[in-house]
């Protein structure tokens, strides 16, 4: 009885103190926040002379709670959500502050961390507050064997160096996921200076993500140059690739491209396959619709509907060759030709 | 003039805070959407300026109530991110006067506002 009492109280006095320190802790935390909102305002609108060496002017308090690690990484945070959401004179003078407390040598000691999270939050920082200088140490990390880690380093250097940044493309021999695609397109949209050379070196990259990356590359921003360069990535042995090549094309073709697509075909799968033949309607040539009239005698119903959307997409022509074909009376055909149709109108 | 800016992020809140008090604005903070909705009524603004995605309330139904409900023309200016154009779109069929993405200059702001203020 008397072990279980004290085990209660110990369980008690334990919760109390652990209540305590956390209230304080919180307690803290505002104070700071409240002490830091001051010395941002005090950075956001400061107003430099002439003088390049201008420093922002910062209160005794501010600069003793720097030695306090939380202090510090609490302003650390407040100044990348600031400079995320701020642009002009208001973003580069917390660039300013993060450069005049030296708060990169901060976020570089975060870059030897053994956990993942804490060096991706590293990249994140000195990427964010501009710290050019340090991108060597950035550079490494796009190889990374953690993905988030190597997905943070890759767009970090995107960031500080827009389409220059890319050339960890010509190292990197692990995959490009899907959605680090998209933020890395999303981050190039922003950025000038796309190179054609360097997007045509990548379409030929042994890294098959590479290739996709680069194909990807060709379509958003229409290099109808490298449509010559894009074409053998239809030959490419992972079907993957050969329906981004096709993708791809929709945004660069000319008028070899039809016959580079009817040339292959045979030797496509499935969806690549149904790809090809959209975009067959899509670039309408005239020839297309004989070769699209001969798949709707396909053995496989899915290519029979995709070449009667392809041949309805192509206008007025494609729907003759629909009603011409000999057996567009008969079961399935009338059925599929019916539902091509209908989705056109809808 | 008074001025009511409904906004989560709080050092963006502050930020305009500042700079529109520099301006010689009267201003109100909300820091989530029901805050907004509750001060409108009160607080009688001449203009509201309003985050789009916050706690509680959205941007448009900031906008929608004040159309709606209060029946006044105060000018409304949004704060949308990038890639949210359907809703900036929602956000003028609704009643918005003008949008400002984010992340943007304070000056820039404080332009817009005089400028729509003096229209």
């Amino acid at each position: 009885m008397a072990v279980m009492v004290g085990t209660l109280l110990s369980i008690t006095i334990f919760i109390l103190i652990y209540l305590v320190r956390k209230r304080n802790h919180e307690r803290k935390l505002d104070e700071w926040r409240k002490q830091l909102s001051g010395t941002l305002q005090t950075a956001i609108f400061f107003e430099s002379g002439e003088n390049t060496t201008d420093t922002i002017p910062l209160t005794f308090k501010t600069m003793r709670g720097l030695k306090h690690p939380a202090f510090r990484q609490l302003l650390i945070d407040e100044l990348v959500q600031g400079r995320k959401s701020l642009t002009g004179t208001a973003a580069t003078n917390l660039v300013l502050l993060f450069n005049q407390l030296g708060l990169s040598r901060f976020s570089l000691q975060k870059l030897n961390s053994r956990l993942w999270h804490i060096k991706a939050r590293g990249i994140q920082e000195l990427a964010i507050m501009e710290q050019r200088q340090l991108v060597k140490r950035i550079y490494r990390l796009t190889n990374a064997r953690h993905e988030l880690v190597r997905m943070e380093a890759q767009s970090a250097i995107v960031q500080l160096y827009g389409f220059e940044g890319l050339r960890f493309l010509d190292i990197i021999d692990t995959p490009i996921s899907e959605w680090q695609q998209i933020t890395l397109l999303r981050l190039l949209a922003r950025m000038p200076g796309i190179r054609p050379e360097k997007i045509a070196h990548w379409l030929s990259s042994t890294n098959d993500s590479v290739r996709i990356f680069a194909l990807k590359m060709t379509a958003e921003h229409h290099l109808h140059q490298l449509h010559d360069r894009v074409i053998p990535c239809l030959r490419h042995p992972h079907p993957s690739v050969r329906i981004q090549t096709v993708r791809c094309l929709k945004e660069v073709y000319s008028d070899a491209t039809s016959g580079a697509l009817i040339h292959v075909y045979s030797t496509q799968t499935i969806p690549c396959r149904l790809a090809i033949l959209d975009l067959l309607g899509n670039i309408g040539a005239p020839d297309n619709d004989i070769f699209l009239a001969q798949q709707l005698a396909d053995g496989d119903d899915m290519l029979k509907l995709g070449a009667a959307r392809a041949l309805i997409q192509m206008g007025d022509a494609g729907r003759r060759s629909l009603d011409e074909f000999p057996l567009s009376g008969e079961y399935p055909w009338n059925e599929i030709f019916q539902q091509a149709k209908t989705e056109q109108t809808a | 003039m008074k001025i009511l800016v409904a906004e989560d992020e709080p050092i963006l809140i502050r930020t305009i805070e500042v700079r529109l008090k520099k301006d010689g604005y009267e201003l109100c903070l909300a820091s989530d959407g029901q805050q907004a909705l509750d001060k409108i009524a009160d607080f009688s603004p001449d203009m509201i300026i309003t985050d789009i995605m916050m706690p509680y309330a959205s941007g448009l139904e900031i906008i929608s109530y004040t159309r709606q409900q209060t029946g006044k023309r105060t000018p409304i200016i949004i704060l949308s991110s990038m890639g949210q154009e359907d809703v900036v779109l929602e956000a003028f069929k609704l009643g918005a006067d003008d949008y400002i993405t984010k992340p943007f200059s304070p000056n820039e702001l404080s332009v817009r506002v005089r400028r729509l203020l003096t229209s």
